[in-house]
């Protein structure tokens, strides 16, 4: 059964190696065939010889000190305190990429870390130690909010892991597996409430915990968004 | 990537053109999505690329000198982006001028179709093969910033294939 899951993962690598080589190569001379034709070339060269720039001026040219002082003002006009260039993001840790910005539909192959037992103090050592032999490792995950905004979770527990949270870091504690688990695949997930300084609900977000093979995946399944919220990304 | 000694550092306009004008228009073809954009593109980098030498500055290699038109390409594309609220797409038939085969159009059409972001790791490294460090100093991002963006576009342009076959 193993061996044949592990033979259809092979095929599936061979695959995408195949369909990677093929594009890379299709690539590479569709994109050298765009050149500039003779009437292009001599046109840029002559541009620059006479030291013209932009022919097709975009946009008038304006000093940057006048655009400065229309961007703080429409700062302090318009801006809510500490909004302004930021929005809600779930970061998760991953191996390979360090901190990974989970994106809607993109299941991410998570770090394992092995649990920690420096943090509680001498007093909790053995309680420490309990828990790393229950929980040999976590997963972490942060979110990245605007200012004064707070942020609710609850998590429908995936068999005996749990979720806490340790110095703004949401840890995903993951329990040993037991023989019966083996080739099992359990999925639980995270839900996550956004609020704003008025405590209304500005954003919802679930993030769907895999376990498979000893592996740990995380993936944003669903986000929800106020209107009010959406306009200001907008905006932005 | 090869690194070759320049014999002479200040290579004219003209010179620089003949060599990189070719690699520097299908960038900015590719960032841009049309020819008009690419043409003023290539000509604003060459245009830079003389006040930059007029002003004594040197390049130490080919490469350095090579990296450094990418760089400057590759950044008047994207404030030229940032200039347009909504960015055009182009069109198949300034496209079908470059191809004859129907699944070429297919494949550049994809490209096209893919984030700014992602266009432009995809297209330095498979089509000028730099690899993730080198595209990372040219774009100022993170070697794992550069690889993931690899991995998504890669993903995105499957999943746009996919869906137009």
């Amino acid at each position: 059964m193993e061996d044949k899951k592990w033979n259809e993962e092979e095929m599936i690598e061979k695959e995408h190696n195949v369909w990677e080589e093929d594009v890379e190569s299709r690539l590479h001379a569709a994109v050298h065939r765009i050149v500039p034709d003779e009437p292009a070339r001599e046109r840029i060269i002559e541009g620059v010889k006479a030291g013209k720039r932009n022919r097709r001026r975009l946009a008038p040219r304006v000093p940057a000190a006048v655009l400065a002082v229309c961007l703080l003002l429409s700062l302090l006009c318009f801006a809510r305190p500490g909004f302004v260039g930021e929005e809600v993001v779930v970061y998760a840790a991953t191996e390979e990429y360090g901190w990974q910005k989970l994106m809607e539909g993109e299941r991410i192959l998570l770090k394992k870390q092995p649990y920690d037992t420096t943090e509680g103090g001498d007093s909790m050592e053995h309680l420490d130690n309990m828990e790393q032999a229950y929980y040999p490792y976590k997963c972490t995950f942060r979110l990245e909010l605007p200012e004064n905004y707070l942020y609710d979770r609850q998590f429908i527990t995936l068999r005996d892991d749990f979720i806490t949270e340790r110095g703004g870091i949401i840890e995903w504690k993951v329990a040993q597996d037991r023989p019966e688990d083996t080739g099992r695949i359990s999925q639980g997930n995270l839900s996550l409430w956004i609020v704003n300084e008025k405590r209304e609900r500005i954003a919802a977000m679930e993030v769907e915990l895999t376990k498979e093979n000893g592996e740990c995946y995380a993936e944003l399944k669903c986000v929800w968004e106020s209107e009010a919220y959406r306009k200001r990304k907008v905006r932005r | 990537m090869l690194e070759k000694r320049t014999d002479s550092p200040n290579q004219s306009v003209e010179e620089v053109f003949q060599e990189y004008g070719n690699m520097l228009y299908r960038i900015a073809f590719v960032m841009m999505k049309n020819a008009f954009d690419a043409e003023d593109v290539v000509q604003d980098t060459l245009i830079k690329y003389m006040e930059h030498t007029e002003g004594g500055k040197t390049f130490e290699t080919e490469e350095h000198r090579k990296a450094w038109l990418i760089r400057v390409d590759i950044n008047l594309c994207k404030n030229r982006l940032r200039f347009y609220k909504n960015h055009p797409k182009i069109g198949m038939e300034q496209l079908s001028r470059y191809y004859e085969e129907k699944e070429d159009t297919r494949l550049m059409d994809s490209l096209l179709l893919l984030p700014a972001n992602y266009r432009e790791v995809l297209l330095l490294h498979y089509v000028e093969g730099y690899q993730g460090k080198e595209i990372a100093g040219m774009l100022k991002l993170s070697e794992a910033t550069v690889r993931k963006r690899l991995e998504r576009g890669r993903g995105k342009l499957r999943g746009i294939l996919e869906e137009t076959e």
